[in-house]
């Protein structure tokens, strides 16, 4: 087996890779479609889908070249390269051969589009390797794909193209041939192996590995030991003299102690704070164009939480005994709840003034008319995050499996409260009160079973990761 | 070690992650004023044994008691009484080292604030670094000073010096050796350098696959394991040399090296004068004794 072959065999051998070759491969049927049928986007879903599976196989690739063990196997110099090539021609290839099938009144035309399309193909691809090889932390990189496909359709990016592919072709093939002929010699150069090695890197499926992210933050931080802000003193001391203990060993010692591990940075970060604020203003303005689909705001705390750490399996072994751990674990998990809630609350509350203020805009005919988001939907981060945070303590060891079933059943719970607005066993809506009664009966629900499972993991489990 | 005073005492003890029998019916007593070194290759079960003293492990049979207090149910009280180093030890990567210090000492009466400083002077810490920022030896520096600094009765030692350079590891070794001169101070010290560890223990626990193959006085360890060299005076050595216990031998016509066990040095001059050869005995390393015991 060649050294090629050996690099080529991760695109089977890596399981999660798996699940990008289904997504790819569902949609790219589906791409293939809509070129048949002349429709709008498929120019669009050709360049993302190229864009997207160049991020994960280069991904790999220099997954395989940050291992220092790659560094000296003999003759692995020129294999990124060829890797890249082999993957990079093959899927132009293809999406040439279904450009075949794109409507065009001429032969001629048809082939030459088709040709067009290939050498497109290869700079949609290089870009998305360089993307990946430029940037330690890529994943952010394709997050912005789909957003340019749902954005795009309004900036009619998919008509850019198809003008671009199609008309100038010899420009295409022109620029195709040259970025080829750079890549080649960017990805060839001697020192990429050297420039990789031992790289802090995340890889295409490290997002949700806790040790990883740990191990690439800590990589970051040793080399910007000066750049990142630490704990202010006046934060450090008020937890700390809170911790200190006076009167002897008590619970709330730790409880304080939990926060402090989980807030004290934040609590410093002044600056971020102010960034967060300045980021998200402009978002609402945009969100309220949305229509119901900005209350997804209020869901984001109860995903975002499952990466959390509540301290339960912790080494630093303080003086803290598996009580002090859960009262601890309880009261960080009530205090970000609170402050999730509080925050995505105050998000909704400011779009009540900006409904009163932000135009309707009108877009290649169709209009859009700012709403404020419904703020009697903030007790959904107080439901959802115990639920995600039972979940995460349920599957510590797996965090994609974790992850997954965290999708799962928000998704559940959105399609029940669909399916149960829809069946006519409900002759009128429900009142003020009873919708209170229920809300509160599921928050209570759902923070018992946390309390349970945390009570039971810390009291009962092995608390070592 | 059966002892009234144990400290620590494990009956039965049995853990099983998935297949692997990671302890097998352990019974041990731990007494006070001793520096145990509990040795065993990797997966022998060692880390495993350690967290079940101080409750991060919970055993799947078997009981665990220390300080007199069931090992799950350890309180702030006990706990305070245990220092812990971890072999993969987990550190506040975002704090500086002097905010972390301040942070481990909070919960600690106890603080013994002269022994910090002392430590740090020792061990050449940076206390303004941020802990995410330090090498692995420094971080296996802080790891110490914050297991030790409050003088716990109990110092448990989880690959304590693996990152250690030898100067550090030296002076560690020789802080072992202070901290012990307190009568009523414990210290477990798993270690795969043994070399370092024999310089300080005085008890041993060799344990492999999850049981504990000894548990004696590192002396009595050294007693019972001895090399000789037995060389013929004339002509060849005897095909079958006349010893029982040979744990290893390597000989040719005229020179044997052997490894035996459970001889006083009297009965092996006996032996060698009856097969007329001459003797040269020596004891073994812990190395050596480690290879012999569990090799």
């Amino acid at each position: 087996m060649t050294i090629l072959q050996a690099n080529l065999k991760h695109l089977y051998q890596r399981k999660g890779f798996w699940l990008i070759a289904i997504g790819l491969g569902l949609v790219a049927p589906m791409g293939i479609m809509a070129i048949v049928d002349g429709e709008q986007a498929s120019f669009m879903v050709f360049a993302a889908w190229i864009y997207i599976a160049a991020g994960f196989t280069s991904a790999l690739q220099v997954e395989v070249l940050a291992r220092p063990f790659s560094w000296s196997l003999p003759a692995h110099a020129g294999i990124p390269v060829k890797f890249l090539f082999c993957i990079g021609i093959s899927v132009s290839l293809f999406w040439s051969a279904a450009f075949l099938f794109y409507p065009a009144p001429t032969l001629a035309e048809h082939l030459l589009s088709s040709v067009s399309v290939f050498f497109a193909g290869t700079i949609f691809y290089w870009l998305g390797a360089w993307v990946v090889f430029r940037f330690p932390n890529w994943v952010s990189a394709i997050v912005l794909v789909p957003i340019l496909m749902v954005y795009g359709r309004y900036l009619d990016l998919n008509a850019l193209l198809e003008r671009v592919i199609v008309d100038a072709w010899f420009a295409v093939i022109l620029s195709g041939g040259l970025v080829n002929f750079l890549a080649w010699r960017h990805w060839s150069r001697p020192h990429m192996a050297r420039k990789y090695c031992g790289r802090p890197w995340l890889g295409a499926f490290d997002a949700w590995n806790k040790a990883k992210i740990s191990e690439f933050q800590q990589a970051r931080l040793a080399q910007k030991n000066k750049a990142i802000p630490t704990v202010l003193p006046h934060v450090e001391k008020f937890f700390l003299d809170r911790i200190t203990d006076r009167t002897g060993p008590n619970t709330a010692q730790y409880i304080w102690g939990g926060l402090y591990r989980s807030f004290g940075l934040i609590a410093s970060r002044k600056k971020d704070c102010i960034r967060f604020w300045l980021v998200m203003l402009p978002l609402l303005c945009f969100l309220g164009y949305m229509g119901p689909g900005a209350n997804i705001l209020f869901i984001m705390p109860g995903i975002m939480v499952a990466n959390m750490s509540l301290h339960v399996r912790s080494t630093l072994l303080v003086s803290g005994g598996r009580t002090e751990r859960f009262w601890s674990a309880l009261s960080v998990a009530a205090a970000t709840t609170l402050l999730a809630t509080a925050i995505v609350t105050l998000m909704a509350a400011l779009t009540i003034p900006l409904q009163a203020t932000m135009p309707e805009l009108t877009i290649k005919g169709q209009s859009f008319v700012y709403r404020a988001m419904e703020i009697k939907l903030f007790f959904i981060p107080l439901c959802m995050m115990p639920v995600t945070l039972t979940i995460a303590l349920i599957f510590y060891k797996y965090p994609r499996l974790m992850m997954g079933v965290v999708m799962m059943i928000f998704v559940f719970a959105m399609q029940v409260s669909w399916f149960l607005r829809i069946l006519p066993i409900h002759p009128k809506e429900p009142g003020p009160i009873q919708i209170i009664i229920i809300i509160t009966l599921i928050l209570l629900c759902c923070w018992a079973i946390f309390t349970a499972v945390l009570r039971h993991i810390c009291m009962r489990r092995c608390l070592v990761r | 070690m059966t002892n009234a005073n144990s400290i620590v005492q494990l009956r039965n003890i049995s853990r099983r992650f998935g297949r692997i029998q990671a302890l097998d019916n352990i019974d041990l007593d731990i007494s006070p004023g001793k520096i145990i070194g509990l040795l065993g290759a990797n997966g022998a079960g060692k880390s495993t044994l350690l967290r079940h003293i101080i409750g991060l492990y919970l055993p799947d049979t078997g009981k665990c008691t220390t300080f007199g207090t069931d090992a799950a149910r350890l309180a702030p009280k006990e706990l305070a009484r245990i220092g812990y180093v971890h072999q993969e030890g987990e550190l506040l990567g975002w704090m500086s080292v002097k905010q972390l210090i301040r942070y481990v000492s909070a919960y600690y009466s106890n603080w013994n604030r002269q022994l910090e400083e002392k430590y740090i002077d020792d061990f050449d810490i940076s206390i303004k670094d941020r802990v995410g920022a330090l090498s692995p030896g420094q971080r296996q520096k802080l790891a110490i000073l914050l297991a030790i600094a409050f003088e716990p009765e109990l110092l448990i030692l989880d690959e304590p010096a693996s990152a250690l350079d030898p100067i550090a590891r030296s002076r560690f070794l020789d802080l072992l050796l202070h901290i012990i001169q307190d009568e009523k101070r414990t210290i477990i010290i798993s270690s795969h350098i043994l070399s370092d560890v024999e310089k300080v223990i005085d008890h041993t626990l060799i344990m492999r696959k999850g049981k504990i193959l000894r548990d004696c006085s590192f002396d009595a360890l050294r007693e019972e394991f001895v090399k000789v060299t037995l060389t013929s005076l004339n002509g060849d050595l005897p095909a079958d040399l006349p010893f029982e216990n040979i744990v290893d031998c390597q000989r040719n016509n005229t020179k044997a090296v052997l490894t035996v066990q459970k001889y006083s040095q009297d009965q092996l001059h006996d032996k060698a004068k009856a097969i007329n050869c001459d003797i040269e005995i020596r004891p073994l390393s812990l190395e050596e004794i480690y290879k012999a015991v569990a090799g």
